[in-house]
């Protein structure tokens, strides 16, 4: 019906779409690979990888793994933790179920930023205003949704075929691994991703978590070093920008498939 | 208690039972921290001098005070435009826009512009807030691209429409979430529907209207109801692009709170501010529920 | 081989009873099918014999066993799901080969005994591909076929062909049959269709409502239904029920009067084994392929009985005319080159031995007396 060739006013619409998310992009693409950069927008003066090295030695290097190290423990708990609890909320009629799903909505609302303050202090008391603590509160804030979307997501999986599974002789745990999480491979790609991201992108928390700057996740490297305006040198920044986003565009696109089917479910269930 | 349970997991209950305690723990965790937060909103506890050890409770003062004072009022202005203009008008009819728009387009322009939009959903909040702030910056993209050509004087964006530029950049972050979740609900949308009603002689936008947007009814309350909360709550992107400021011209809820209880100090004051989030959001939960259910 | 024996077995969802005390008893190799009406409880019983579902009360045994108590892994059986229960994501030897590997078969006699199963189910050349790439008659075979390989003492189905088109679903019929033939073991499976039922049981169980109405060879329950109940459900079109009243006719012979909406009654004569029958009131139950048609005493000994017919329905073989003689339709399936017209007058006739008679009240069958 509608196709680009055919109408010229909605191919026009799209190229500014795209002009729109793209060009943003230019000043930091510039300034990266140009080891002369100011920070003014202008095509490279010279071309050279000097800034990303800079942007991978050293402690940007050490922030890199500070990130690596978080994001990888929260989508590991977040996704093991939510496993574990969907199957019975979506198998068993325990009671309190209900209590327990209701619960999770209204936990799924409460904003972060507004239980920042016992977070802190949990933490605090704990020992735990560490990179690590950072991992397992965002585990906390994120397990209602992940927890909800994934017993969704074991929903649609038919009992019949755990049936055949356990009549076949198989035990409860080659019910979940050789049927169950086979087919809910969508819903646990997102829910890995989600928090894989999350995690990732986290600013809040470490902000208030973590004081030495060889402790920082990039997230709060990034921050740190562009609010010192001064002395700021461009083309690290843009190269550390950069080699900030790779890691997360990375994972997006290696789990792309599983995820579509995925999200179809996030829309549908909400 | 798994008595009427599968067989397979009555035979393993205890094993069941396990796999449920780390999800319990949180969520009683979770419900702990937010009755904290009740419970200090009635105090005058500060995070550092005196009233960090000898606090007391003080009644509904923190409450009262959220209205006397211009700050709670300021702030919840500025996430109100913030929300309706990045949330509600720009990434829910943009993600609908593009969803309709590339569902029949070749398959190369499809996955270019997915890809552009989605970058930017993908792309770290400090990092698009970098990218924002060079674009607007005194001779950023803004400046060079749009202004200079058509002879308008160039400005800072950022410290003369500061909500502008966090709107956009809000917009151009947030709206492939729309436009995936607007993707996958049109094809859930019957072709034959949609067929009949043309061959009935309704034009495109008739179709549109009739047709396709009461199909999706459930599918825009949910995503606006997402959108919504989580552009309500939205923190590092605005902060590190503007701190808030220029004075309090950005000052949302969520940096609201930071700087009340982590750079100013009065915890009982920010838990206060923090309650009225939660109840905000949960008003607008309701809301959207009741728009979800309620057919006409 | 293994007989399975059910002893007033109940089954209760809360409050809720949906099986009311089943006693049936499974000789080995039998080919038993489990008929009735939607809701009728058909699944949940095939479903406690497997082990899926919680006995409430009663007992199942297998082999002189009772197996309340044994998981159902443990029982001997194999269960083909209506849905086929595929893993979807396994190749269809995967599929087969899943029960062996979990019993820790050795892998030379799991490749060989899938091999040989997906051979005799002409699966030889899928065995590597997954479940959404084949089509429904062949994921069919496959579910059979992961039942085979476990070589089970009972097979349980549960309407394995419902999804299938109507020539698959004969030509797999035929095959259950085959395979049921070469095993031998017992076989247990719910449908809803007749003709499946009729062809494929040795016995066939009719429920309702969780009770059983009648359990018996299919030439029994089809001609000699235990009640009114039967007699409606099996047969399509069903057997015709018509009331009637008993009385003593010349020498105390019993005549059967057929009250007709509008016109005078109709008289019949019945043979002397009915005698007992006097005095009461009864169903009669007639096939529709009992009924014959003909000119005036074209068949001395039958009962004649004048109709107009009301619709023709050609079936290609038959003729299935349809009256309305008394309250509702009555059917008569006749040849097709009968002389029946719609709008027309006809005389039909059957013979007074075929007629099935059920008590008014209880709708239960009332047996020929033995002389
Ligand atoms: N989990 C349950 N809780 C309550 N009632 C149930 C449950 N499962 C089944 N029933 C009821 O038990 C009765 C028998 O159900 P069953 O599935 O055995 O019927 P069926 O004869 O197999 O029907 P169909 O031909 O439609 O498959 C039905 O009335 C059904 O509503
Ligand atoms: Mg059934």
């Amino acid at each position: 019906m509608t196709d680009t060739r055919k109408s010229p006013t909605l191919a026009l619409a799209l190229a500014l779409v795209a002009l729109f998310w793209i060009s943003p992009l230019s000043w930091v693409a510039f300034n990266a690979v140009d080891p002369l950069a100011d920070g003014t927008l202008r095509w490279p003066q010279a071309f050279g990888l000097a800034n990303f090295s800079k942007a991978v030695a050293g402690e940007s290097g050490r922030q890199f793994l500070n990130s690596v190290y978080v994001a990888l423990l929260t989508s590991t708990l977040t996704t093991v933790f939510a496993g574990l609890a969907a199957y019975p909320l979506s198998r068993v009629r325990i009671p309190g179920r209900n209590a327990i799903l209701w619960a999770l909505v209204l936990l799924r609302m409460l904003p972060a930023t507004g239980i920042i303050v016992p977070i802190f202090f949990m933490a605090q008391s704990t020992g735990l205003l560490s990179l690590t603590g950072v991992a397992l509160a965002i585990t906390m804030i994120n397990l209602p949704f992940t927890l909800l979307l994934l017993k969704n997501f074991f929903d649609t999986v038919p009992l019949e075929l755990e049936e055949a599974a356990y009549s076949e002789g198989a035990s409860l745990f080659r019910i979940l691994w050789n049927v169950v999480l086979p087919m809910s491979r969508a819903g646990l790609s997102v829910v890995w991703f989600f928090s894989f991201i999350n995690a990732w992108n986290e600013f809040l928390l470490p902000l208030i978590f973590v004081r030495k700057t060889a402790d920082f996740p990039m997230s709060v490297g990034l921050f740190n070093s562009f609010g010192e305006h001064s002395s700021v040198d461009y083309g690290f920044l843009a190269a550390y920008s950069l080699v900030y986003a790779l890691p997360a565009v990375a994972v997006y696109f290696l789990l792309r498939r599983n995820l579509s089917t995925g999200f179809a479910g996030v829309g549908v269930k909400g | 208690m798994f008595d009427d349970a599968k067989p397979w997991i009555q035979r393993d209950w205890k094993l069941v039972a396990a796999m449920l305690i780390p999800a319990i723990a949180v969520i009683a965790l979770l419900l702990y921290m937010a009755g904290w937060i009740l419970v200090m909103s009635f105090t005058d506890l500060a995070l550092f001098g005196r009233k960090a050890t000898e606090w007391s409770f003080v009644g509904f003062d923190n409450y009262e005070r959220l209205f006397k004072r211009r700050g709670f009022l300021n702030s919840l202005w500025v996430t109100t435009v913030f929300t309706v203009f990045s949330a509600i008008i720009g990434q829910n009819i943009l993600g609908f826009a593009m969803a309709a728009a590339l569902r029949n387009t070749g398959r190369f322009t499809k996955s270019f512009v997915e890809g552009a939009v989605i970058l930017g959903w993908i792309l770290p909040d400090v990092v698009a807030a970098y990218v924002w702030s060079a674009t607007f910056t005194e001779n950023g993209l803004v400046d060079l691209a749009i202004l200079q050509p058509f002879g308008i004087e160039t400005r800072n964006f950022i410290n003369d429409h500061p909500l502008f530029v966090v709107i956009v950049a809000n917009v151009w972050k947030g709206a492939a979430w729309s436009y995936i979740l607007y993707s996958a609900a049109l094809d859930t949308v019957p072709s034959e529907v949609v067929e009949a009603a043309r061959v009935d002689g309704a034009t495109p936008l008739q179709r549109a209207w009739h047709i396709t947007l009461p199909i999706l009814r459930p599918h825009i309350a949910t995503n606006c109801l997402f959108i919504t909360i989580s552009s309500f709550v939205y923190f590092p992107l605005i902060y590190a692009l503007t701190g808030g400021g220029p004075g309090r011209k950005t000052q949302v809820l969520s940096i609201f709170v930071y700087q009340e209880s982590f750079a100013v100090g009065k915890l009982g004051y920010g838990s206060a501010i923090s309650v009225a989030m939660v109840l905000i959001v949960a008003f607008l939960s309701i809301f959207y529920v009741r728009l979800l259910k309620d057919p006409r | 081989m293994t007989g399975v024996v059910l002893n007033d077995v109940r089954k209760s969802y809360g409050d809720l009873q949906v099986i009311h005390g089943i006693d049936l008893s499974i000789d080995p190799g039998d080919f038993i099918v489990f008929v009735g009406p939607s809701g009728c409880g058909k699944s949940t019983l095939l479903r406690m014999i497997a082990g899926l579902e919680r006995i409430s009360d009663g007992t199942v045994s297998i082999s002189g066993r009772v197996v309340n108590d044994v998981p159902a892994p443990d029982r001997g059986i194999s269960m083909v799901f209506q849905s086929y229960a595929l893993y979807p994501h396994m190749t269809v030897g995967d599929n087969m080969a899943f029960g062996l590997r979990i019993r820790r078969t050795p892998a030379e006699r799991i490749r060989e005994t899938v091999g040989q199963a997906a051979e005799a189910l002409q699966l030889g050349q899928y065995i590597d591909r997954l479940p959404k790439a084949l089509s429904g008659g062949q994921r069919q075979r496959v579910a059979i076929g992961r039942a085979i390989v476990r070589e089970p003492e009972v097979f349980l189905f549960d309407e394995p062909l419902s999804n299938l088109d109507a020539a698959l679903r004969n030509q797999t019929r035929m095959e259950i049959a085959r395979l049921h033939r070469e095993i031998g073991a017992t076989m247990i499976y719910v449908t809803h269709d007749q003709i499946e039922a009729l062809t494929l049981a040795t016995k066939i169980a009719v429920l309702k409502d969780g009770e059983l109405q009648q359990f018996d060879t299919p030439d029994r329950v089809y001609n000699q239904p235990a009640n009114t109940f039967v007699a409606g459900f099996m047969g399509a079109p069903p057997m015709n029920l018509v009331a009637a009243e008993i009385i003593a006719g010349d020498g105390g012979a019993a005549v059967a009067v057929l009250e007709r909406a509008g016109q005078p009654p109709v008289h019949v004569g019945l043979p002397a084994s009915r005698k007992r029958l006097v005095g009461r009131r009864v169903v009669f139950g007639l096939r529709p392929e009992a009924i014959c048609s003909g000119p005036v005493g074209s068949r001395p000994d039958h009962a004649e009985i004048d109709v107009d017919i009301d619709y023709v329905e050609v079936t290609g073989a038959d003729r299935i005319a349809v009256t309305n003689f008394t309250s509702g339709p009555f059917y008569a399936r006749l040849p097709a080159d009968a002389d029946v017209h719609e709008g027309r007058r006809a005389r039909l006739n059957f013979d007074r031995d075929k007629i099935n008679v059920f008590d008014a009240d209880t709708g239960a069958r009332i047996a020929e007396e033995t002389p």
